[in-house]
This record gives structure tokens, C-alpha cells and sequence, in this order.
């Protein structure tokens, strides 16, 4: 399986997905206009990557400094799976980074962590 | 058109309402995040802190993509990207304490009814409440939904300091304009 790697966009995080260190990274602004062309290919490239996973453990990290509400919709479906792969027995972590200062992706972080319970998500601020 | 000498007392009258920025006319989502881009950087330089750059940054772009999303002035443009153009109306204002964001488009009659018992709804609430209908709307709403599955106007009345407010004037027979203004505290 290939990696999945796209380069930041004017308003599209840059994507990093390896399948050999099993780590998923997306960090940057994320308010595309066509969210649906933009997330599909991500989504399909998860659901290869679960099917073909031969380990337990997987590493999510996500920093999103401003995002909206058709990105959080897809961040909301992807949480929901790595949920669901932790109660079937994967050892999942998602790192929620976020600048200290930036309170809306704080509130936010705090906010999804309330909404998946099972999962692990930890706060992870950024210090100056 | 403007006459040349009437320039200084625009510029006077833009100056007395505590405006900043304003654009007029037709928006594409890319010219949303210049304008975006223009502004956060425009604020970092007068040192404001990055928490109320990004709430600011937040409301411009949420007012903007909603006029690109809902405005009745579309227009079609010749590039083959496609992208979808309309007109609106966007101003920021600061005033010593808060900043202002206005937003502005005309919209066809028969959406003001809808519009307005919806806008009522979510100003109505306090905060706990629009947490909750946030997340019913977020958990019901189907996943692909390209327009922010109704979701920006509950966004917008959250990130905002103050209570939102909203307005619907008359234009002609088919269309009302629809303004709204949101507050984000410095």
C-alpha cells in the first residue's frame, strides 16, 4: 500500500498518511469549498489502510488551526471509525495539537473528546 | 460613479463608522481566502492576539462562503475551473473593544420565511443550548454535505461575543437583502 501524501492547499491541510509507520498526519487550515473532492480520497485510502492493517498500533495526529463545519463533519466519520477499530481491539491514538492561544481548536478538542469516549484523544497545546 | 472630490468625505464617513475593510461585488472561494489571508495578516501586524485573529478569521470566512453558497447574484465565469461566483457585500469594523463582521447578500422572497424562524431559533438559545443543537444538527445532517450542512449559521452565533443580529430589507418584488453582523471581543 502506498503512502498518501498531498501537499497544503490555500484553504486544504497537508496529508500524511504512511502505512509502514502507521502514522496519519493532518496538519494546517482546512474550509475547502468542495469538502467531498477533498476528503473522499482520504476516506477511501482509510478504509485500504484498516483492511490491510497486519498491527495494532496506529498513531492519528491532527492539527487544525481553523476548520469548517464540512471539515468537522468528516473528522467527526473518521473519529467514529478509529472508535470502532479501538473497541475491536486496535491500539489507536489521536493527538488533538493545537497552538495555546488558539481557544477555538481547544474548544474544539474538548468538545470531540466529550463525543468519543472510547477513544484515546488527547490534548496536546502547543507552547510558544 | 463617485465624484473624485467626493473621495475624502467617503473616506470620512467609512472612517466615522469604524470600518477597516469592505469589499462589494462578486466573491469566489479563493478570493475568500485572500481576503482571509489579508486580514489575518493585516491583524497580526497591529499585534492582536492569535486567539481573536483566528475568531475573527473564522466569521469572515464562515459570512463569506455562506454568501457564495446562498447569494440570488450569481454569475457564471468563463474559467473552467467552474468555480461558483456571487455577489454580496463584506465589512469589518473595529471599535476600540470588539470587531464587527457584516456580511450581506440578496436572497429570493420565498427564503426569507425559512431563514428568519431559523435565525430566531438559534438567536433565542444561550450557550448550552446551542451546544446541544450544534451537535444534534452535526449528528443528523448526511456526512458529504459541501455547503457546511447547515451548520455555519449555529457555528457563527457560537464564536460570536455578542448575540448575532440579523436583518431582512426589501428590494424589489422577487428579492430581500439579508444582512448580518456578528461581534468577536478583542
Amino acid at each position: 500500500m502506498k503512502p498518501l501524501i498531498i501537499a497544503e492547499g490555500s484553504a486544504t491541510p497537508r496529508i500524511h498518511f504512511d502505512p509502514e509507520s502507521r502514522r496519519l498526519e493532518i496538519y494546517g487550515d482546512s474550509y475547502p469549498e468542495n469538502a467531498q473532492a477533498f476528503f473522499a480520497p482520504l476516506s477511501n485510502w482509510i478504509k485500504d489502510f484498516f483492511e490491510q492493517l497486519d498491527q495494532s498500533q496506529v498513531q492519528v495526529d491532527i492539527r487544525l488551526d481553523y476548520f469548517n463545519s464540512s471539515t468537522l463533519k468528516w473528522l467527526l466519520s473518521l473519529l467514529g471509525q478509529l472508535e470502532e477499530q479501538t473497541r475491536a481491539g486496535l491500539d489507536i491514538l489521536v493527538n488533538w495539537h493545537y497552538d495555546q492561544d488558539n481557544e477555538l481548536a481547544e474548544e474544539h478538542g474538548t468538545e470531540i473528546a466529550e463525543d468519543f469516549q472510547s477513544l484515546p484523544f488527547v490534548l496536546c497545546p502547543i507552547k510558544r | 460613479m463617485l465624484a473624485l472630490d467626493q473621495l475624502p468625505k467617503f473616506r470620512q464617513e467609512f472612517s466615522e463608522k469604524e470600518l477597516f475593510f469592505s469589499f462589494n461585488g462578486p466573491m469566489s472561494n479563493e478570493f475568500v481566502v485572500q481576503i482571509g489571508k489579508a486580514l489575518k495578516q493585516k491583524m497580526q501586524l497591529n499585534d492582536v492576539s492569535k486567539g481573536t485573529v483566528l475568531r475573527v478569521f473564522a466569521m469572515v470566512i464562515e459570512q463569506t462562503q455562506n454568501i457564495i453558497n446562498y447569494s440570488s447574484e450569481k454569475h457564471y465565469p468563463v474559467d473552467p475551473s467552474g468555480e461558483n461566483v456571487r455577489s454580496g457585500i463584506l465589512c469589518v469594523g473595529f471599535d476600540g473593544n470588539s470587531y464587527h463582521i457584516f456580511c450581506g447578500n440578496q436572497i429570493t422572497k420565498e427564503k426569507v420565511p425559512p431563514l428568519r424562524q431559523r435565525l430566531e431559533l438559534i438567536s433565542s438559545m444561550n450557550r448550552d443550548e446551542l451546544k446541544s443543537h450544534y451537535k444534534e444538527v452535526l449528528h443528523s445532517t448526511p456526512e458529504a454535505d459541501s455547503k457546511g450542512a447547515g451548520l455555519g449559521l449555529i457555528e457563527m452565533a457560537r464564536k460570536s461575543s455578542d448575540s448575532f443580529e440579523f436583518n431582512f430589507s426589501e428590494v424589489d418584488a422577487e428579492h430581500s437583502f439579508f444582512s448580518l453582523k456578528t461581534v468577536v471581543c478583542a
